[in-house]
């Protein structure tokens, strides 16, 4: 296995190659850079022309490419231009942010989708699966944006439930559990917003999945072997049956460091996604392209450690 | 001890599809006598599947019995409850199925699906269970038993895996095995072991068969008796010389005709032309009245019934009604 994990990773070397020289490509297209938008006209135009021979903007494209590439490969990510600190520090200083809100969202999925998908799939094209299908609907139809707009409006203006933006209460100074608490008072909003959209699609998946494996020859094997019900469900359909998310939680863990832009933006969270969100918005080169590398190398991962997973899981795959 | 053990009497199974009633088994009604093999004949869509799964309680969800008996052992089981059902279920009827390379879960071991009922039915230990399957799977014919209990079922061949449902089948030294088209799905040296090993083993464990199959050929080799479906009736009924000597209905009659033979040069194989009816449109009449050559006037109007040829042989034909007429129940 260990073998198989190497190979992997080698074999990501060339694909990430060339996502960088298209993210460069793309990057670069965008008419104008960092430094267009000062029009503060008491900047002196011989400042801005000095800071654009500073940060390499005066070279050619590839040029700046190849600069680029041998200082991420070597592990510097560059200044931002915007506010002229590390990029290192920037993602370092937000990528708890993040993931505390991913990790809390996948949670709240996984707790919702697995028994409403279970139960609807139990009782296909009764009144409450038909209900908790028109639910589904609606939540997949629902833009993030406007579904987090609604959720502040409603349980942070209205009722007063959660507040509507950061990730603690400013000048609190709570400690310990109090804390905690109060994190999770705040997560809460932003990562049931999320959470909404991708329990719609995981319910709609697990409820078909599970339909489909009660079918089965197997399934029907052991009934006719005396097996109650329950563990007919328990062992046999369901462990088949939820097999096919390790590979959505794959995707999920990769799209954990994209973070949630339109969220983290409409809930003022300081996470990556509102740092991809301002340093496009300021065109701040160096910061864009290492977040969306970090995305990249993010889903990579997570598809490598989604097939580790399924090989465990799934006896009739091998590594290879 | 009581002759019978089986008796099923006016069964009835209908299925619920887009607002029709779709009457797949329309009052059938068998014997299976102890240690005897029964071989249920007919081609694909008489109800020979639905009742089987009747006898097991196992008819899909838009299903039920909506008239009938199933005397299993001097128990009506079609007023059973679900749990009572679970204990016989792999206990004292089992069943195995057509296909053998879907019929076992992918993603567990053979033993823990072999293990897995004894440890429910008989109360074993682990160690226990898996000592009684190593004993049955060697009895199926696997040498290296002990081996084949850690592997999973994509690792056997079709064949390999009827012989694990087999194993699985009679490990709980069922009263009734109920073996669904077995052997359909392999090819014909395969089939002729798998045949071969149930007839060993039902010596073995006086077992009683209900062996399902659209195959006479087979059956001549395998069945003490025959009851021939169409339609979702019996129309037939026999001792096995009886019915190859002196097919009575002119359904089986075509059922004999559309066997391949090795003795005779065939130009082309038989077939009885035409098909059989969906549940939802069974003619008026004789159900086979559309397809029989035989079919006379009163056919199209009337349903026929049952007729005794003597000795147990029975026919549900016109052809027949000067004889002695079986009520049915
Ligand atoms: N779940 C179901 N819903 C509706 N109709 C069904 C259902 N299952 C079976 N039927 C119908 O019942 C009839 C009998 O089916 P059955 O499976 O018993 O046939 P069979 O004799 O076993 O045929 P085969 O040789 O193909 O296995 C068929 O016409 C089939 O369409
Ligand atoms: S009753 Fe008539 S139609 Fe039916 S099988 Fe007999 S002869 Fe043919
Ligand atoms: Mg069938």
């Amino acid at each position: 296995m260990v073998k198989f994990i190497i190979r992997r990773l080698l074999g990501m070397i060339p694909v990430l190659f060339v996502i960088s020289v298209l993210l460069f490509t793309l990057v670069q297209s965008v008419p104008g850079d960092a430094f267009t938008g000062d029009l503060n006209p008491k900047i002196d135009k011989k400042y801005i022309d000095e800071m654009r021979e500073k940060f390499g903007l005066n070279k050619s494209p590839v040029e700046q490419y190849f600069i680029w590439l041998k200082n991420f490969a070597q592990g510097e990510f560059g200044i931002s231009f915007k506010n002229k600190l590390p990029v290192s520090d920037l993602i370092v200083d937000r990528i708890g942010n993040t993931v505390f809100l991913a990790v809390t969202t996948l949670i709240i999925t996984y707790l919702l989708a697995i028994p409403i998908g279970i139960y609807s799939a139990n009782r296909p094209y009764t009144l409450s699966d038909n209900t908790i299908t028109t639910f589904s609907f609606i939540g997949l139809s629902l833009p993030t944006f406007f579904g987090a707009l609604l959720a502040i409006y409603i349980f942070s203006i209205n009722l007063e439930w959660f507040p509507s933006s950061g990730t603690v209460t400013a000048g609190a100074g709570y400690t310990g559990i109090q804390y905690l608490l109060d994190r999770l008072h705040h997560v809460l909003l932003p990562a049931v917003t999320l959470a909404i959209l991708s329990v719609a699609s995981y319910t709609r998946y697990i409820r078909s999945s599970v339909l489909d494996v009660k079918q089965q020859d197997y399934v029907r094997t052991a009934y006719a072997k005396g097996l109650p019900r329950k563990k007919v469900m328990r062992k046999h359909v369901l462990r088949n049956a939820l097999m096919p998310l390790i590979t959505f939680f794959g995707l999920d863990l990769g799209g954990l460091f994209a973070g949630a832009v339109l969220t983290e933006t409409v809930f003022t969270w300081p996470g990556l996604g509102r740092l991809i969100f301002e340093s496009t918005v300021n065109r701040d080169y160096p910061v864009m392209m290492t977040c969306y590398m970090l995305i990249a190398i993010s889903i990579l991962i997570g598809n490598l450690i989604a097939d580790i997973l399924y090989a465990k899981a799934d006896p009739r795959v091998r590594y290879d | 001890m009581e002759h019978k053990l089986l008796e099923i009497k006016g069964l009835k199974t209908q299925f619920i599809g887009d607002k029709k009633i779709i009457p797949a088994v329309d009052g059938v009604d068998l014997t299976i006598h102890r240690s005897e093999t029964l071989a249920l004949v007919g081609e694909s869509g008489c109800g020979k599947s639905i009742t089987s799964l009747s006898i097991m309680g196992l008819i899909p969800e838009n299903g039920k019995i909506s008239a009938g008996e199933i005397i299993f052992n001097g128990e009506d089981l079609t007023k059973k409850s679900e749990k009572e059902l679970e204990r016989i279920r792999g206990n004292d009827v089992s069943m195995i199925f057509q296909e053998p390379m879907t019929s076992l879960n992918p993603v567990l071991t053979i033993g823990e699906q072999l293990t897995e009922g004894l440890i429910i039915h008989d109360k074993l230990s682990k160690q226990e269970a898996n000592a009684r399957v190593i004993e049955m799977l060697k009895l199926v014919g696997f040498a290296r038993a002990e081996e084949i209990l850690s592997e999973y079922p994509h690792q056997l061949s079709g064949g390999m895996r009827q012989r694990v449902m087999i194993a699985m089948a009679m490990a709980t030294n069922p009263k009734l095995l109920i073996a669904d088209e077995p052997t359909t799905a392999l090819d014909v040296t395969i089939q002729a072991q798998i045949l071969e090993l149930m007839k060993e083993l039902k010596e073995q464990f006086q077992t009683s068969i209900l062996l399902i199959t659209h195959d006479l050929g087979i059956v001549a080799d395998m069945a003490d008796r025959v009851v021939v479906m169409y339609a979702g009736q019996v129309v037939e009924e026999a001792e096995v010389e009886s019915l190859y000597e002196n097919p009575a209905h002119p359904y089986t009659e075509g059922l004999m005709k559309s066997i391949p033979s090795l003795e005779k040069e065939q130009k082309r194989l038989y077939s009885i032309q035409g098909y059989v009816p969906a549940p939802d449109e069974f003619p008026i009449g004789c159900r086979f009245a559309p397809r029989c050559e035989k079919a006379m006037e009163i056919c199209h109007e009337k349903a026929p019934n049952i007729y005794s040829l003597g000795n147990g042989h029975h026919v549900r034909c016109f052809l027949y009604k000067e004889l002695e007429e079986i009520v049915e129940q």
